[in-house]
């Protein structure tokens, strides 16, 4: 166990840094740089001289050779210290946690819906009685799944907002503004998940234990709760971690569609106006969160399928 | 026929079963007839597909998807099981009528605790308290003969054996005390050890009960042993039925006769009775010699043999071995040792030796088996043999060559020179693979001839292994297990082995499936001067095919002998217990 969770350590640092390199790269070979399109969106209250763009450049070190601003980077990420932004100034640390609870609140918000419709939609739609209602449900999780995030946002802003004034389109205040984005979020999630569950849900019904579990004489409601659901939520479970990815990198449409502020929102921002110092901390602690979240997946996972700490124990 | 009136527990009336798909229903159970009194044991005999099992599980209601009865009454205690309705149907599964399954290694769910899937069927019909139920069901775990229940009923599935699963399934069968068991091939999946012990339990359980029981088996041998009377099914018919003694010393009916032969257990039961019983098939020792000599070794790898030949033929021969290995020997082993490790601990690194000093000599021409329950080790022998594996210690020659250290392109050109036929054929064939494609890739991998002309041999291979040609295109979820077999010895043979290692090649398969195989390989054998090592848990098999037999036991050869020597004089006790388990022996109905 303790050196299952050491090998995990060590995987989870190798992608943060590999996020972090990759990252970084794809900022660089940008053909533009922070301090000129600070110095244009500032050109309107007068003109800077080149000497001026120096001094910017020196200040922000943007002036080293690529190398050496790579390490620096990464030397101050390793001890916390993510730098400031070129845009506003502020630590890019706290830039992070104030934005951190908006979108924790919306991930939260949507998964739980994620799971809610999901798991609803593939239990009803392979043990509903009537063999239409099967078909109808089963056929809603590939239809949700072709969305375009960005679509479903604007049509929900556009009916339920705008139509039928039900819901308020933009902003952070409360649960009425959380209610639509988290929806447009859940839905590529939900359809998934069913997808998963429902077609172990079906494997599972032909599954001898099932028989056994019959032979007792226990109720079909048993059989499926106990002996299907449970052995069927494995594979799901296992995605559980990409959903986690699905969810923070979906946060970046849906909160730019919904006006709200979170990481999302941040992020797009920062990437446009090439601030580089924000990106690359963002990128990091996002990536740091999804790591967390993979892990505690993978160490829930032998308390439901007791089977896996055995195996990876076994010789190979 | 009356029901119900003299005092039949179970009593089947012209039962009609057909499985529908879409709007195509083939009936598969015709008009079957079926009575089981209390305290006995009735036997419901038949190959895969005689609606043997269809019709177990039609008395409970448990018919899988698409499966239908279409006529009849299954009247249990007097009430007619098929008139009920679902809630009323589950009130007697598991209570009145239990289900021991086929498969203990699937039949359990893997991620509840034994112990809960016990209690499970009390729990269910109130018969245990939330709070009693773990007790009750450590209990019916050592009724069960499992040692340990405390532990075992903590445990997960995947912990415990085959045949400690398949004791935890007889104690969820026997928990509610049940007054008809259903057993359907409770013990074929297991080694002929275990499988004794397995029914040995059942039938102290029953007779102590006074349970009745429906025993499903393709094993004659079995139902012999275990049954009182015996039932045949043949293509959802009954073609026979009496009580055991009459059916196996006079059957009447074709099928019948055909199962008895096949059946390798009473076969040998025939033998040791002296009985001169032509359908026994006797093949003599003295006709192996001579293909032994008129096969020519092979010109290829000639070269380096005069170096290790002498090394192969040092008189010094392990204890065991009964005869020094002959200097004509294909395959010769020395002192094979293989560890594997275990996880690491506090206390360091461990190893487990799955096979200790094991040395044997296959002469051309030559069969020689190895038998063993189980973990034995004969699997991991096998594979050092053919270098699948790297031993721990220990030298292997083939054709007085040592082979134990080749690498890279020589070790791929030994390939040619060894191959196997697995245990499953249903799981040894690409599904994706044409019958053709699969036994032309050998071919195909070490680049043998043109396509026209590997072509023609695989129509050759075919014909050899009595397939027909019309099968070339079809994909092996068409075929049946027998085929599929076929079809797998058809590509070891590809290549022109020397040797060929058939890994349990029968115990996927049905008996009367299994006796075709077997006299198969054996001509096959004569035809092609072939030597086969042989690997099976099952005694019984080996008798007429094996020249010598190697009998392992924890990693060790604890005796070899030829065949005859073996079953007339076993030196090692483990010999003993493992020819006592052959099914068919407690019966011995020659003797009757």
């Amino acid at each position: 166990m303790k050196t299952y969770l050491v090998r995990r350590l060590l995987q989870a640092l190798f992608v943060l840094w590999s996020a972090y390199t990759v990252c970084f790269a794809v900022l660089y070979l940008l053909p533009s740089d922070p301090v000129s399109l600070m110095v244009s969106a500032g050109a309107e209250q007068g003109s800077v001289d080149d000497a001026q763009v120096e001094n910017l450049r020196a200040q922000y070190g943007l002036n080293r050779p690529v190398a050496v601003q790579y390490v620096d980077h990464l030397w101050h990420a390793v001890r916390g210290d993510f730098g400031v932004s070129v845009q506003s100034g502020r630590s890019v640390t706290q830039i992070f946690l104030d934005v951190l609870p908006a979108t924790l609140e919306l991930a939260a918000a949507a998964f739980v819906l994620a799971v809610l419709l999901g798991v609803g939609l593939a239990y009803w739609g392979t043990f509903a009685r009537w063999s239409w209602a099967r078909q109808l449900l089963l056929s809603i999780p590939p239809f949700w799944a072709s969305l375009p995030t960005f679509w479903t946002g604007l049509m929900l802003i556009q009916l339920v907002s705008f139509r039928w004034g039900l819901l308020p389109a933009t902003g952070n205040d409360g649960s009425r503004s959380l209610l639509l984005p988290a929806v447009t979020l859940a839905l590529p999630t939900a359809a998934g998940l069913a997808q998963v569950f429902a077609r172990s849900l079906r494997a599972t019904q032909t599954e001898h234990y099932v028989t056994t579990a019959a032979a007792k004489g226990a109720s079909p409601r048993r059989i499926r709760l106990r002996h299907c659901a449970r052995n069927a939520a494995l594979p799901a479970l296992t995605l559980a971690g990409v959903w986690a990815g699905n969810l923070l990198a979906g946060s970046v449409v849906v909160e730019t569609v919904f006006s709200r502020s979170g990481v999302g929102r941040t992020t797009a921002t920062a990437v446009s106006t090439q601030d580089i110092p924000v990106v690359l901390g963002l990128v990091i602690l996002s990536s740091a969160l999804f790591t967390v979240v993979n892990l505690a997946v993978d160490l829930t996972y032998p308390l439901l399928d007791p089977r896996i700490v055995h195996l990876a124990a076994e010789p190979r | 026929m009356t029901d119900s009136s003299d005092g039949v527990l179970l009593a089947v009336r012209g039962l009609r079963v057909s499985y529908h798909r879409g709007p195509t229903a083939t009936e598969v159970v015709h008009d079957i007839d079926l009575d089981v009194r209390p305290g006995q044991v009735v036997a419901l005999v038949g190959e895969s597909g005689s609606g043997k099992s269809t019709t177990a599980h039609a008395v409970i209601g448990l018919l899988p998807t698409g499966g239908r009865i279409e006529a009849g009454s299954v009247r249990f205690a007097g009430v007619d099981l098929t008139a009920l309705p679902a809630a009323g149907l589950r009130a007697y599964r598991g209570q009145e009528i239990a289900l021991v399954p086929q498969d203990p290694t699937v039949s359990l769910n893997p991620v509840q605790r034994i112990g809960v899937q016990v209690a499970e069927v009390l729990r269910v019909h109130g018969l245990a308290t939330r709070r009693s139920a773990p007790a009750a069901a450590v209990a019916a775990l050592a009724r069960a003969g499992l040692p340990d229940p405390e532990l075992r009923a903590r445990q997960y599935p995947h912990e415990l054996s085959g045949g400690m699963r398949q004791r935890a399934l007889i104690a969820i069968a026997f928990a509610a005390e049940p007054r008809l068991l259903i057993a359907d091939e409770p013990t074929s999946a297991l080694d002929v050890t275990i499988q004794r012990r397995i029914l040995d339990q059942m039938g102290k359980m029953i007779s102590e009960r006074g349970t009745a029981v429906l025993l499903i088996t393709h094993d004659l041998a079995v139902a012999a042993d275990r049954a009182d009377e015996i039932v045949v099914m043949s293509g959802g018919h009954v073609v026979e039925r009496g009580t055991s003694r009459q059916i196996l010393r006079d059957p009447s009916h074709p099928y019948t006769r055909r199962l008895i032969s096949d059946a390798p257990g009473l076969a040998l039961a025939d033998v040791s009775a002296a009985s001169t019983s032509p359908q026994t098939p006797t093949r003599t020792q003295h006709e192996k010699p001579q293909t032994t000599h008129t096969v020519q070794p092979r010109t290829a790898a000639q070269s380096e043999t005069t170096i290790q030949a002498s090394t192969a033929q040092q008189p010094d021969p392990p204890p065991q071995e009964p005869k020094p290995p002959e200097p004509t020997a294909l395959l010769v082993v020395e002192g094979l040792v293989k560890d594997f490790p275990l996880p690491r601990t506090s206390t360091g690194r461990r190893s487990v030796r799955a096979v200790d000093d094991v040395s044997f000599a296959i002469g051309r021409g030559e069969t020689f088996a190895l038998v063993g329950e189980s973990g034995s080790g004969k699997s991991t022998t096998a594979r050092l043999a053919l270098r699948l594996m790297d031993p721990t210690a220990g030298r292997i020659h083939l054709c007085g060559v040592d082979i134990t250290d080749l690498r890279g392109a020589a070790l791929r050109r030994l390939r040619r020179r060894m191959q196997v036929v697995y245990q499953n054929p249903y799981a040894s064939l690409d599904p994706r693979f044409s019958v053709a494609e699969a036994i032309e890739q050998p071919l195909r991998l070490f680049g043998v001839g043109s396509r026209a002309t590997r072509r023609s041999r695989v129509r050759e291979l075919l014909s050899q292994v009595a397939l027909p040609e019309h099968l070339l295109d079809r994909r092996p979820a068409e075929l049946s297990g027998g085929q599929r077999q076929r079809v797998a010895i058809a590509r070891a043979l590809s290549l022109h082995p020397d040797l060929v290692v058939c890994d349990e090649p029968l115990s996927a398969l049905d008996v009367t499936v299994q006796a075709q195989i077997l006299d198969l390989l054996a001509s096959l054998q004569t035809e092609l001067g072939l030597s086969y090592l042989f690997i099976t848990h099952d005694l019984a098999v080996v008798r007429t095919i094996a020249d010598r037999i190697g009998v392992m036991r924890t990693g060790r050869l604890v005796e070899v002998a030829t065949g005859e020597e073996l079953f007339d004089n076993p030196r090692h006790e483990y010999t003993r217990e493992l020819l006592d388990a052959i099914p068919g022996r407690l019966s011995g109905f020659s003797a009757r």
